[in-house]
C-alpha cells in the first residue's frame, strides 16, 4: 500500500490504495447511472476518491468503505447535476404528449388489450441473478435522460423528492411525471424482456 | 371514478404514498375492480425488491463479484 508523503510514521495507515483498488469500478457503475458522458462520471469517481486524501486516517480505518465512499460519492454526483441541470425544461416540453402512456392505456384511460399487466410469478431466487441483472441494466438504459435522471436520485442515491427538484431545477408536477414514467417503462421494459411467458 | 391511467400515475409518481385518506379510499376502490391494476401494484411493489438487488450488485466491490 502507498502511503501519502504527509503521513508521519506514528500515524495509522489509511487504507486509500486498497480502497481506490477495489472501489474505483463499481463507484463508476453507479456515477454512470446518474452522470453521462463515461468521462464526466470518471471525474465524479476521482473528485470522490481525491476527497478520501484529506480524511483523518484514524477515521478510515475505522469506517466502513462502501457506506464511506457511495456517501462522498453521491455528494460528488448531486454537486455536478445540480450545476448541468438546475435550469431544466419541464416535462412536457421536453416530451409533449406521453407516447408511453398512449401505448398503455386508450382514450378512455383502460388498459390496450395485450399490453394490460398480469402478475410476475417468477421465484424469487431466480432474480438474484447475473442474466436478470444484465435485463435490469438494459432496462434502465433504455429510459429517458430526464426521468432516468429523477428516478435514479430517488432510488439509488436515496435522495428526498424536495432535494431532487431543487438540484435539478423540477417543479413538483414534473417530477411525478418523470418518476411514473420511469417506473411504468421499467415495468413494461422488464415484463416483455424476462417475466413474459412466466406469468398468470 | 378512477380511471387506469389515473391509477397507475398516483402509484407510480409517489403521490399515493402522500394522498389524504379518501384519495387512498378510491385508489382502493379501483384496485378491487381491475385486476389489471391489482396485477401492476403486485409487480410495483416486486420492483422495489428488484431495484434494492441491482442496486447491490453494482455497487459490490469487484474482488466480491469474482467467483471463488
Amino acid at each position: 500500500m502507498t502511503t501519502p508523503p504527509h503521513a508521519t510514521p506514528s500515524a495509522p495507515t489509511a487504507p486509500w490504495a486498497q480502497w481506490a483498488r477495489d472501489w474505483r469500478a463499481p463507484m463508476l457503475r453507479f456515477a454512470q447511472l446518474h452522470i453521462q458522458p463515461r468521462e464526466e462520471a470518471e471525474d465524479a469517481v476521482q473528485d470522490a476518491l481525491t476527497a478520501l486524501l484529506s480524511t483523518d486516517p484514524a477515521v478510515l480505518v475505522q469506517a466502513d468503505p462502501k457506506r464511506y465512499l457511495f456517501g462522498i460519492l453521491k455528494h460528488k454526483i448531486t454537486d455536478r447535476l445540480r450545476r448541468k441541470y438546475r435550469t431544466e425544461m419541464s416535462y412536457n416540453d421536453a416530451f409533449g404528449d406521453d407516447e408511453l402512456d398512449n401505448t398503455l392505456f386508450n382514450a378512455r384511460g383502460h388498459w390496450v388489450d395485450g399490453v394490460a399487466p398480469a402478475t410476475w410469478t417468477t421465484p424469487e431466487e431466480q432474480l438474484h441473478s447475473d442474466q436478470f441483472f444484465a435485463v435490469v441494466d438494459l432496462c434502465m438504459q433504455k429510459l429517458p435522460p430526464k426521468p432516468a435522471r429523477v428516478f435514479s436520485m430517488k432510488e439509488f442515491l436515496d435522495c428526498e423528492t424536495d432535494e431532487i427538484c431543487t438540484t435539478l431545477g423540477l417543479s413538483k408536477p414534473d417530477y411525478w411525471q418523470c418518476m411514473s414514467r420511469a417506473r411504468k417503462q421499467i415495468q413494461l421494459c422488464l415484463h416483455q424482456n424476462w417475466f413474459e411467458g412466466a406469468t398468470t | 371514478m378512477m380511471t387506469c391511467k389515473e391509477y397507475v400515475f398516483k402509484l407510480t409518481s409517489g403521490q399515493l404514498e402522500e394522498a389524504d385518506r379518501l384519495e387512498r379510499f378510491w385508489a382502493g376502490q379501483h384496485r378491487l375492480m381491475c385486476r389489471h391494476c391489482r396485477a401492476f401494484t403486485r409487480n410495483d411493489q416486486r420492483l422495489d425488491g428488484i431495484l434494492a438487488g441491482y442496486k447491490d450488485q453494482i455497487t459490490r466491490a469487484d474482488d466480491q463479484a469474482k467467483p471463488d
